[in-house]
Protein backbone atom coordinates (compact mmCIF):
# COMPACT_ATOMS: atom_id res chain seq x y z
CA UNK A 1 0.00 0.00 0.00
CA UNK A 2 2.77 2.41 0.96
CA UNK A 3 4.74 1.58 -2.17
CA UNK A 4 1.63 2.13 -4.31
CA UNK A 5 1.19 5.58 -2.81
CA UNK A 6 4.87 6.30 -3.38
CA UNK A 7 4.62 5.30 -7.05
CA UNK A 8 1.51 7.45 -7.41
CA UNK A 9 3.29 10.45 -5.90
CA UNK A 10 6.22 9.93 -8.26
CA UNK A 11 3.84 9.78 -11.24
CA UNK A 12 2.23 13.04 -10.14
CA UNK A 13 5.69 14.61 -9.82
CA UNK A 14 6.56 13.48 -13.37
CA UNK A 15 3.34 14.97 -14.74
CA UNK A 16 3.83 18.21 -12.83
CA UNK A 17 7.37 18.47 -14.18
CA UNK A 18 6.15 18.00 -17.75
CA UNK A 19 3.32 20.50 -17.23
CA UNK A 20 5.73 23.03 -15.71
CA UNK A 21 8.11 22.63 -18.65
CA UNK A 22 5.23 23.22 -21.08
CA UNK A 23 4.07 26.25 -19.10
CA UNK A 24 7.57 27.73 -19.09
CA UNK A 25 7.78 27.19 -22.85
CA UNK A 26 4.48 29.04 -23.33
CA UNK A 27 5.60 31.91 -21.05
CA UNK A 28 8.95 32.22 -22.87
CA UNK A 29 7.19 32.21 -26.21
CA UNK A 30 4.80 34.96 -25.10
CA UNK A 31 7.62 37.04 -23.66
CA UNK A 32 9.56 36.71 -26.91
CA UNK A 33 6.49 37.87 -28.81
CA UNK A 34 6.06 40.85 -26.50
CA UNK A 35 9.69 41.84 -26.92
CA UNK A 36 9.80 41.41 -30.69
CA UNK A 37 6.28 42.46 -31.73
CA UNK A 38 5.67 45.94 -33.00
CA UNK A 39 3.08 48.44 -31.82
CA UNK A 40 -0.47 47.46 -32.70
CA UNK A 41 0.43 43.86 -33.43
CA UNK A 42 -3.01 42.83 -32.22
CA UNK A 43 -4.73 45.26 -34.57
CA UNK A 44 -6.07 44.03 -37.91
CA UNK A 45 -3.26 44.00 -40.40
CA UNK A 46 -3.80 45.24 -43.89
CA UNK A 47 -4.36 42.80 -46.68
CA UNK A 48 -1.27 43.90 -48.64
CA UNK A 49 0.92 43.60 -45.51
CA UNK A 50 -0.38 40.09 -44.86
CA UNK A 51 0.25 39.07 -48.43
CA UNK A 52 3.72 40.51 -48.44
CA UNK A 53 4.70 38.69 -45.26
CA UNK A 54 3.15 35.42 -46.43
CA UNK A 55 4.91 35.46 -49.78
CA UNK A 56 8.21 36.31 -48.08
CA UNK A 57 8.01 33.53 -45.55
CA UNK A 58 5.82 30.67 -46.72
CA UNK A 59 7.07 27.81 -48.86
CA UNK A 60 3.60 26.71 -49.85
CA UNK A 61 -0.02 27.17 -48.85
CA UNK A 62 -2.75 24.64 -48.17
CA UNK A 63 -5.54 24.66 -50.73
CA UNK A 64 -8.13 23.88 -48.05
CA UNK A 65 -7.70 24.87 -44.40
CA UNK A 66 -9.82 23.41 -41.63
CA UNK A 67 -10.16 25.57 -38.52
CA UNK A 68 -11.12 23.14 -35.76
CA UNK A 69 -11.89 24.60 -32.35
CA UNK A 70 -11.92 22.03 -29.56
CA UNK A 71 -12.19 24.58 -26.76
CA UNK A 72 -15.28 25.08 -24.62
CA UNK A 73 -15.25 28.85 -24.91
CA UNK A 74 -15.55 30.20 -28.47
CA UNK A 75 -14.50 33.74 -29.33
CA UNK A 76 -16.11 34.76 -32.62
CA UNK A 77 -13.78 37.71 -33.18
CA UNK A 78 -10.69 35.50 -32.91
CA UNK A 79 -12.13 32.78 -35.15
CA UNK A 80 -13.02 35.44 -37.71
CA UNK A 81 -9.48 36.89 -37.55
CA UNK A 82 -8.10 33.49 -38.54
CA UNK A 83 -10.56 33.24 -41.42
CA UNK A 84 -9.74 36.75 -42.62
CA UNK A 85 -6.00 36.09 -42.49
CA UNK A 86 -6.49 32.81 -44.36
CA UNK A 87 -8.40 34.61 -47.10
CA UNK A 88 -5.82 37.36 -47.25
CA UNK A 89 -2.85 34.99 -47.69
CA UNK A 90 -4.69 33.27 -50.52
CA UNK A 91 -6.09 30.03 -49.10
CA UNK A 92 -8.89 29.04 -51.45
CA UNK A 93 -11.13 26.94 -49.17
CA UNK A 94 -11.71 27.44 -45.47
CA UNK A 95 -13.88 25.30 -43.19
CA UNK A 96 -14.75 26.15 -39.60
CA UNK A 97 -15.76 23.43 -37.12
CA UNK A 98 -16.46 23.16 -33.43
CA UNK A 99 -17.62 19.96 -31.78
CA UNK A 100 -20.79 21.49 -30.32
CA UNK A 101 -21.94 22.89 -33.68
CA UNK A 102 -22.18 26.41 -32.25
CA UNK A 103 -20.45 28.02 -35.22
CA UNK A 104 -22.83 26.41 -37.70
CA UNK A 105 -25.87 27.52 -35.69
CA UNK A 106 -24.51 31.08 -35.51
CA UNK A 107 -23.31 31.32 -39.11
CA UNK A 108 -24.98 34.69 -39.65
CA UNK A 109 -23.09 36.21 -36.70
CA UNK A 110 -19.79 34.84 -37.94
CA UNK A 111 -20.35 36.16 -41.47
CA UNK A 112 -21.33 39.59 -40.14
CA UNK A 113 -18.23 39.84 -37.93
CA UNK A 114 -16.12 38.58 -40.85
CA UNK A 115 -17.38 41.42 -43.08
CA UNK A 116 -16.48 43.94 -40.35
CA UNK A 117 -13.02 42.43 -40.01
CA UNK A 118 -12.43 42.48 -43.76
CA UNK A 119 -13.51 46.13 -43.92
CA UNK A 120 -10.99 47.02 -41.20
CA UNK A 121 -8.27 45.20 -43.09
CA UNK A 122 -9.18 46.85 -46.40
CA UNK A 123 -9.23 50.24 -44.68
CA UNK A 124 -5.74 49.65 -43.28
CA UNK A 125 -4.35 48.66 -46.68
CA UNK A 126 -4.11 51.97 -48.44
CA UNK A 127 -1.00 51.15 -50.46
CA UNK A 128 -1.15 48.62 -53.27
CA UNK A 129 1.68 46.12 -53.50
CA UNK A 130 3.14 44.28 -56.43
CA UNK A 131 1.67 40.86 -57.17
CA UNK A 132 3.52 38.03 -55.44
CA UNK A 133 2.91 34.32 -55.46
CA UNK A 134 3.04 31.38 -53.10
CA UNK A 135 2.60 27.82 -54.30
CA UNK A 136 -0.44 26.04 -52.93
CA UNK A 137 -0.01 22.39 -52.06
CA UNK A 138 -1.15 21.20 -55.52
CA UNK A 139 1.76 23.06 -57.06
CA UNK A 140 -0.58 25.55 -58.72
CA UNK A 141 0.54 29.13 -58.48
CA UNK A 142 -1.89 31.03 -56.29
CA UNK A 143 -1.57 34.74 -56.94
CA UNK A 144 -1.67 37.02 -53.92
CA UNK A 145 -2.91 40.23 -55.34
CA UNK A 146 -2.89 43.68 -54.00
CA UNK A 147 -5.48 44.52 -56.54
CA UNK A 148 -4.84 45.71 -60.03
CA UNK A 149 -3.16 43.43 -62.51
CA UNK A 150 -3.34 39.89 -61.04
CA UNK A 151 -6.55 37.89 -60.68
CA UNK A 152 -7.82 36.80 -57.26
CA UNK A 153 -9.30 33.36 -56.69
CA UNK A 154 -12.32 34.04 -54.49
CA UNK A 155 -11.99 32.04 -51.27
CA UNK A 156 -14.87 29.78 -50.23
CA UNK A 157 -15.91 29.56 -46.61
CA UNK A 158 -18.04 26.83 -45.13
CA UNK A 159 -19.06 26.14 -41.56
CA UNK A 160 -19.73 22.55 -40.53
CA UNK A 161 -20.86 20.76 -37.39
CA UNK A 162 -20.94 17.22 -35.99
CA UNK A 163 -23.94 16.38 -38.21
CA UNK A 164 -21.64 16.75 -41.24
CA UNK A 165 -19.29 14.06 -39.94
CA UNK A 166 -20.43 10.67 -38.68
CA UNK A 167 -24.14 11.50 -38.95
CA UNK A 168 -23.72 12.34 -42.62
CA UNK A 169 -21.99 8.99 -43.18
CA UNK A 170 -24.98 7.28 -41.54
CA UNK A 171 -27.35 9.15 -43.87
CA UNK A 172 -25.26 8.00 -46.82
CA UNK A 173 -25.34 4.40 -45.55
CA UNK A 174 -29.14 4.56 -45.33
CA UNK A 175 -29.41 6.10 -48.79
CA UNK A 176 -27.16 3.43 -50.34
CA UNK A 177 -29.10 0.65 -48.58
CA UNK A 178 -32.28 2.06 -50.06
CA UNK A 179 -30.73 2.09 -53.53
CA UNK A 180 -29.53 -1.51 -53.22
CA UNK A 181 -32.97 -2.61 -51.95
CA UNK A 182 -34.61 -0.99 -54.99
CA UNK A 183 -32.00 -2.48 -57.36
CA UNK A 184 -30.82 1.00 -58.39
CA UNK A 185 -27.26 -0.07 -57.61
CA UNK A 186 -25.55 -3.36 -56.79
CA UNK A 187 -24.02 -3.99 -53.38
CA UNK A 188 -20.59 -4.34 -54.99
CA UNK A 189 -20.91 -0.78 -56.33
CA UNK A 190 -20.42 0.45 -52.77
CA UNK A 191 -16.69 1.08 -53.07
CA UNK A 192 -14.53 4.06 -52.18
CA UNK A 193 -14.79 6.10 -55.42
CA UNK A 194 -18.58 5.65 -55.59
CA UNK A 195 -19.16 6.42 -51.91
CA UNK A 196 -16.83 9.41 -52.16
CA UNK A 197 -18.97 10.85 -54.95
CA UNK A 198 -22.16 10.28 -52.95
CA UNK A 199 -20.71 11.89 -49.82
CA UNK A 200 -19.60 14.97 -51.71
CA UNK A 201 -22.77 15.35 -53.76
CA UNK A 202 -22.37 18.52 -55.83
CA UNK A 203 -19.49 19.73 -53.70
CA UNK A 204 -16.28 19.57 -55.72
CA UNK A 205 -14.15 21.14 -52.99
CA UNK A 206 -10.89 19.36 -52.25
CA UNK A 207 -10.39 17.67 -48.88
CA UNK A 208 -8.71 19.74 -46.20
CA UNK A 209 -4.95 19.35 -46.58
CA UNK A 210 -4.33 21.21 -43.32
CA UNK A 211 -6.25 21.43 -40.06
CA UNK A 212 -5.29 24.01 -37.47
CA UNK A 213 -6.64 22.61 -34.23
CA UNK A 214 -7.15 25.11 -31.43
CA UNK A 215 -7.29 23.80 -27.88
CA UNK A 216 -5.64 21.39 -25.51
CA UNK A 217 -7.77 18.36 -26.42
CA UNK A 218 -5.68 16.09 -28.64
CA UNK A 219 -8.49 15.07 -30.96
CA UNK A 220 -10.45 16.47 -33.92
CA UNK A 221 -13.67 15.50 -32.10
CA UNK A 222 -15.56 14.30 -35.14
CA UNK A 223 -14.45 16.80 -37.79
CA UNK A 224 -15.27 15.37 -41.26
CA UNK A 225 -13.79 11.88 -40.68
CA UNK A 226 -14.12 10.78 -44.33
CA UNK A 227 -12.47 13.90 -45.73
CA UNK A 228 -9.51 14.07 -43.32
CA UNK A 229 -7.76 10.85 -44.30
CA UNK A 230 -4.62 12.67 -45.47
CA UNK A 231 -4.98 15.95 -43.59
CA UNK A 232 -1.96 17.39 -41.80
CA UNK A 233 -2.85 18.40 -38.26
CA UNK A 234 -1.14 21.32 -36.56
CA UNK A 235 -2.15 22.06 -32.98
CA UNK A 236 -2.20 25.50 -31.42
CA UNK A 237 -2.91 25.99 -27.71
CA UNK A 238 -5.86 28.35 -28.13
CA UNK A 239 -7.67 30.63 -30.57
CA UNK A 240 -8.20 33.24 -27.82
CA UNK A 241 -6.24 36.41 -28.68
CA UNK A 242 -4.44 34.54 -31.47
CA UNK A 243 -1.86 36.69 -33.18
CA UNK A 244 -0.86 36.74 -36.83
CA UNK A 245 2.68 35.53 -36.07
CA UNK A 246 1.36 32.27 -34.55
CA UNK A 247 -0.96 31.75 -37.51
CA UNK A 248 1.90 32.32 -39.94
CA UNK A 249 4.18 29.97 -37.99
CA UNK A 250 1.60 27.20 -38.31
CA UNK A 251 1.35 27.78 -42.07
CA UNK A 252 5.14 27.82 -42.27
CA UNK A 253 5.22 24.45 -40.49
CA UNK A 254 2.80 23.05 -43.04
CA UNK A 255 5.20 24.05 -45.81
CA UNK A 256 7.74 21.52 -44.60
CA UNK A 257 5.41 18.51 -44.49
CA UNK A 258 5.69 15.87 -47.16
CA UNK A 259 2.88 13.65 -48.39
CA UNK A 260 3.88 10.25 -49.74
CA UNK A 261 0.32 8.95 -50.42
CA UNK A 262 1.37 5.45 -49.41
CA UNK A 263 4.21 5.28 -51.93
CA UNK B 1 12.77 -11.78 -33.71
CA UNK B 2 9.83 -13.42 -32.02
CA UNK B 3 6.30 -11.95 -31.87
CA UNK B 4 6.34 -12.39 -28.10
CA UNK B 5 9.49 -11.58 -26.22
CA UNK B 6 10.28 -12.83 -22.75
CA UNK B 7 13.35 -10.74 -22.07
CA UNK B 8 14.49 -10.07 -18.55
CA UNK B 9 13.52 -6.56 -17.57
CA UNK B 10 16.01 -4.13 -16.13
CA UNK B 11 15.40 -2.63 -12.68
CA UNK B 12 14.86 0.80 -14.17
CA UNK B 13 12.32 -0.60 -16.63
CA UNK B 14 10.47 -2.37 -13.81
CA UNK B 15 10.50 0.76 -11.68
CA UNK B 16 9.13 2.94 -14.52
CA UNK B 17 6.39 0.41 -15.22
CA UNK B 18 5.32 0.38 -11.57
CA UNK B 19 5.19 4.18 -11.47
CA UNK B 20 3.15 4.37 -14.68
CA UNK B 21 0.78 1.61 -13.63
CA UNK B 22 -0.13 3.55 -10.50
CA UNK B 23 -2.00 5.96 -12.77
CA UNK B 24 -4.54 5.50 -15.59
CA UNK B 25 -3.42 3.24 -18.41
CA UNK B 26 -5.12 3.12 -21.82
CA UNK B 27 -6.76 -0.21 -22.51
CA UNK B 28 -6.52 0.11 -26.31
CA UNK B 29 -3.64 1.75 -28.15
CA UNK B 30 -3.46 2.21 -31.93
CA UNK B 31 -0.08 2.57 -33.63
CA UNK B 32 0.77 3.84 -37.12
CA UNK B 33 4.09 2.21 -37.85
CA UNK B 34 5.83 4.80 -39.99
CA UNK B 35 9.40 5.65 -40.84
CA UNK B 36 11.02 2.28 -41.66
CA UNK B 37 12.36 3.45 -45.00
CA UNK B 38 13.63 6.76 -43.64
CA UNK B 39 15.33 4.86 -40.82
CA UNK B 40 16.98 2.55 -43.39
CA UNK B 41 18.12 5.52 -45.51
CA UNK B 42 19.53 7.34 -42.51
CA UNK B 43 21.54 4.30 -41.42
CA UNK B 44 22.54 3.14 -44.92
CA UNK B 45 20.51 -0.04 -44.70
CA UNK B 46 18.50 -1.79 -47.34
CA UNK B 47 14.75 -1.02 -47.18
CA UNK B 48 14.14 -4.68 -46.37
CA UNK B 49 16.32 -4.31 -43.29
CA UNK B 50 14.42 -1.16 -42.36
CA UNK B 51 11.13 -3.05 -42.42
CA UNK B 52 12.62 -5.93 -40.44
CA UNK B 53 13.94 -3.55 -37.81
CA UNK B 54 10.50 -1.95 -37.76
CA UNK B 55 8.96 -5.30 -36.92
CA UNK B 56 11.55 -5.88 -34.18
CA UNK B 57 10.72 -2.54 -32.63
CA UNK B 58 7.02 -3.39 -32.84
CA UNK B 59 7.62 -6.64 -30.94
CA UNK B 60 9.48 -4.62 -28.31
CA UNK B 61 6.63 -2.11 -28.10
CA UNK B 62 4.13 -4.95 -27.66
CA UNK B 63 6.25 -6.18 -24.76
CA UNK B 64 6.05 -2.73 -23.14
CA UNK B 65 2.30 -2.68 -23.66
CA UNK B 66 2.00 -6.09 -22.05
CA UNK B 67 4.07 -4.94 -19.05
CA UNK B 68 1.89 -1.86 -18.62
CA UNK B 69 -1.38 -3.78 -18.79
CA UNK B 70 -2.47 -2.43 -22.17
CA UNK B 71 -4.66 -5.30 -23.31
CA UNK B 72 -5.38 -4.31 -26.92
CA UNK B 73 -3.10 -2.91 -29.62
CA UNK B 74 -4.08 -2.12 -33.20
CA UNK B 75 -1.27 -1.58 -35.67
CA UNK B 76 -1.31 -0.16 -39.18
CA UNK B 77 1.06 -2.55 -40.90
CA UNK B 78 0.21 -2.33 -44.62
CA UNK B 79 -2.14 0.10 -46.33
CA UNK B 80 -4.02 -0.55 -49.58
CA UNK B 81 -2.16 2.58 -50.78
CA UNK B 82 1.14 0.78 -50.18
CA UNK B 83 0.40 -1.47 -53.18
CA UNK B 84 1.40 1.59 -55.25
CA UNK B 85 5.01 1.13 -54.15
CA UNK B 86 7.53 -0.52 -56.44
CA UNK B 87 6.88 -4.21 -57.15
CA UNK B 88 10.23 -4.98 -55.52
CA UNK B 89 9.21 -3.34 -52.26
CA UNK B 90 5.72 -4.85 -52.27
CA UNK B 91 7.25 -8.30 -52.84
CA UNK B 92 9.69 -7.65 -50.00
CA UNK B 93 6.84 -6.72 -47.65
CA UNK B 94 4.80 -9.75 -48.71
CA UNK B 95 7.82 -11.95 -48.02
CA UNK B 96 8.19 -10.38 -44.57
CA UNK B 97 4.53 -11.16 -43.90
CA UNK B 98 5.05 -14.79 -44.95
CA UNK B 99 8.00 -15.17 -42.58
CA UNK B 100 6.28 -13.51 -39.67
CA UNK B 101 3.02 -15.43 -39.98
CA UNK B 102 4.97 -18.68 -40.36
CA UNK B 103 6.87 -17.72 -37.21
CA UNK B 104 3.59 -17.04 -35.46
CA UNK B 105 2.41 -20.57 -36.21
CA UNK B 106 5.67 -21.95 -34.76
CA UNK B 107 5.25 -19.92 -31.57
CA UNK B 108 1.85 -21.39 -30.82
CA UNK B 109 2.80 -22.47 -27.28
CA UNK B 110 4.13 -19.05 -26.33
CA UNK B 111 1.06 -17.36 -27.76
CA UNK B 112 -1.21 -19.74 -25.84
CA UNK B 113 0.79 -19.07 -22.67
CA UNK B 114 0.03 -15.36 -22.89
CA UNK B 115 -3.37 -15.97 -24.44
CA UNK B 116 -2.89 -13.45 -27.23
CA UNK B 117 -5.64 -13.20 -29.81
CA UNK B 118 -4.46 -12.16 -33.28
CA UNK B 119 -6.90 -10.48 -35.61
CA UNK B 120 -6.08 -9.28 -39.12
CA UNK B 121 -8.19 -6.37 -40.33
CA UNK B 122 -8.40 -5.38 -43.96
CA UNK B 123 -9.34 -6.54 -47.44
CA UNK B 124 -7.56 -9.90 -47.53
CA UNK B 125 -8.68 -10.49 -51.14
CA UNK B 126 -5.96 -8.12 -52.37
CA UNK B 127 -3.24 -10.28 -50.83
CA UNK B 128 -1.54 -13.32 -52.43
CA UNK B 129 -3.52 -16.50 -51.76
CA UNK B 130 -0.82 -18.18 -49.68
CA UNK B 131 -0.68 -15.17 -47.33
CA UNK B 132 -4.46 -15.19 -47.02
CA UNK B 133 -4.27 -18.85 -45.98
CA UNK B 134 -1.52 -18.16 -43.43
CA UNK B 135 -3.50 -15.28 -41.97
CA UNK B 136 -6.63 -17.43 -41.77
CA UNK B 137 -4.74 -20.18 -39.93
CA UNK B 138 -3.18 -17.68 -37.48
CA UNK B 139 -6.49 -16.02 -36.73
CA UNK B 140 -8.25 -19.36 -36.29
CA UNK B 141 -5.46 -20.66 -34.06
CA UNK B 142 -5.74 -17.77 -31.62
CA UNK B 143 -9.44 -16.93 -31.81
CA UNK B 144 -10.26 -18.22 -28.31
CA UNK B 145 -7.42 -16.37 -26.60
CA UNK B 146 -8.60 -13.47 -24.48
CA UNK B 147 -5.93 -11.90 -22.28
CA UNK B 148 -4.47 -9.65 -24.95
CA UNK B 149 -5.57 -8.64 -28.44
CA UNK B 150 -3.37 -7.66 -31.35
CA UNK B 151 -5.21 -6.25 -34.36
CA UNK B 152 -2.99 -6.07 -37.42
CA UNK B 153 -4.29 -3.86 -40.24
CA UNK B 154 -3.09 -5.33 -43.51
CA UNK B 155 -4.39 -4.29 -46.93
CA UNK B 156 -6.42 -1.74 -45.01
CA UNK B 157 -7.65 1.80 -45.35
CA UNK B 158 -10.30 3.37 -43.20
CA UNK B 159 -12.37 4.53 -46.18
CA UNK B 160 -12.35 0.95 -47.49
CA UNK B 161 -13.46 -0.24 -44.05
CA UNK B 162 -16.31 2.29 -43.99
CA UNK B 163 -17.45 1.05 -47.42
CA UNK B 164 -17.26 -2.54 -46.13
CA UNK B 165 -19.58 -1.58 -43.26
CA UNK B 166 -21.96 0.15 -45.69
CA UNK B 167 -22.08 -2.98 -47.88
CA UNK B 168 -22.87 -5.12 -44.83
CA UNK B 169 -25.69 -2.80 -43.83
CA UNK B 170 -27.09 -2.66 -47.38
CA UNK B 171 -27.08 -6.46 -47.48
CA UNK B 172 -28.88 -6.57 -44.15
CA UNK B 173 -31.57 -4.24 -45.47
CA UNK B 174 -31.86 -6.21 -48.74
CA UNK B 175 -32.35 -9.46 -46.84
CA UNK B 176 -34.94 -7.90 -44.57
CA UNK B 177 -32.82 -8.45 -41.45
CA UNK B 178 -32.86 -4.74 -40.61
CA UNK B 179 -34.73 -1.65 -41.80
CA UNK B 180 -33.02 1.42 -43.20
CA UNK B 181 -34.12 3.30 -40.10
CA UNK B 182 -32.21 0.82 -37.93
CA UNK B 183 -28.91 2.08 -39.36
CA UNK B 184 -27.35 4.11 -36.56
CA UNK B 185 -23.83 4.94 -35.38
CA UNK B 186 -23.81 2.02 -32.95
CA UNK B 187 -25.01 -0.46 -35.59
CA UNK B 188 -22.50 0.95 -38.06
CA UNK B 189 -19.69 0.30 -35.59
CA UNK B 190 -20.80 -3.33 -35.34
CA UNK B 191 -20.22 -3.69 -39.07
CA UNK B 192 -16.67 -2.34 -39.14
CA UNK B 193 -13.57 -4.57 -39.06
CA UNK B 194 -13.04 -3.34 -35.50
CA UNK B 195 -16.47 -4.47 -34.31
CA UNK B 196 -15.00 -6.55 -31.47
CA UNK B 197 -12.91 -3.68 -30.11
CA UNK B 198 -13.62 -0.59 -28.09
CA UNK B 199 -12.35 2.62 -29.72
CA UNK B 200 -8.64 3.30 -29.15
CA UNK B 201 -7.82 5.48 -26.15
CA UNK B 202 -4.52 6.58 -27.63
CA UNK B 203 -3.17 6.84 -31.17
CA UNK B 204 0.57 6.84 -31.69
CA UNK B 205 2.38 7.60 -34.93
CA UNK B 206 6.09 6.98 -35.10
CA UNK B 207 8.39 9.18 -37.19
CA UNK B 208 6.87 12.56 -36.33
CA UNK B 209 4.23 13.02 -39.04
CA UNK B 210 0.92 14.40 -37.76
CA UNK B 211 -1.84 12.91 -39.87
CA UNK B 212 -4.04 9.82 -39.81
CA UNK B 213 -3.22 8.51 -43.31
CA UNK B 214 -6.59 6.77 -43.70
CA UNK B 215 -6.32 4.88 -40.39
CA UNK B 216 -9.32 4.38 -38.08
CA UNK B 217 -10.95 7.64 -39.23
CA UNK B 218 -14.30 6.65 -37.69
CA UNK B 219 -12.91 5.10 -34.51
CA UNK B 220 -10.53 7.87 -33.40
CA UNK B 221 -13.22 10.47 -32.79
CA UNK B 222 -12.25 10.74 -29.16
CA UNK B 223 -8.80 9.13 -29.22
CA UNK B 224 -5.85 11.19 -28.23
CA UNK B 225 -3.31 11.28 -31.02
CA UNK B 226 0.22 11.42 -29.75
CA UNK B 227 3.17 12.07 -31.93
CA UNK B 228 6.41 10.49 -30.87
CA UNK B 229 9.94 11.55 -31.23
CA UNK B 230 11.49 9.55 -34.05
CA UNK B 231 13.17 7.07 -31.77
CA UNK B 232 10.43 4.99 -30.24
CA UNK B 233 11.18 4.67 -26.55
CA UNK B 234 9.21 3.73 -23.49
CA UNK B 235 8.63 7.30 -22.39
CA UNK B 236 5.70 7.63 -24.82
CA UNK B 237 3.41 6.21 -22.18
CA UNK B 238 4.21 9.03 -19.75
CA UNK B 239 1.97 11.45 -21.61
Amino acid sequence: MTTTILYRVLLVVVHLTISLKELLAVICCRMMKLLTSGVGDGEPRSVPAIKHEASRRLKRLPVHLGIVVVEEDLHVVDIVKIVAWSMAVGISYITIYDYKGWCKKNKATILRVLEEQKEKMETNGQNKTKCSTVNNSNGVINPLTGGGDCQRQKPKLQIVGPEDGRQHLISVARHLSHQVLNCEIKNDDIAVPFVDAVIRGNDLDPDPDLVMKFGAVNSLLGFLPWQTRLTEIISLPTHHRIDFASFLTALDQFGYTEQRYGK
Amino acid sequence: MSWIRENKRSLIHDFCVRVLKSGPIPSHVAIIMDGNRRFARKNNFDRAVGHLRGFDKLAEALEWCWDLGITEVTIYAFSIENFKRSQEEVDCLMELMRKKFAQLMEEKELIEKYSVCFRVLGDWNRLPLDIQQMIAKSVAMTRNNNRAFLNICISYTSQDEICYAMRNLAEGVSLGIIDESDISESLFEKCLYTKKSAPPDLLIRTSGEVRLSDFLLWQVKISRPLILIPKFINLFIVS
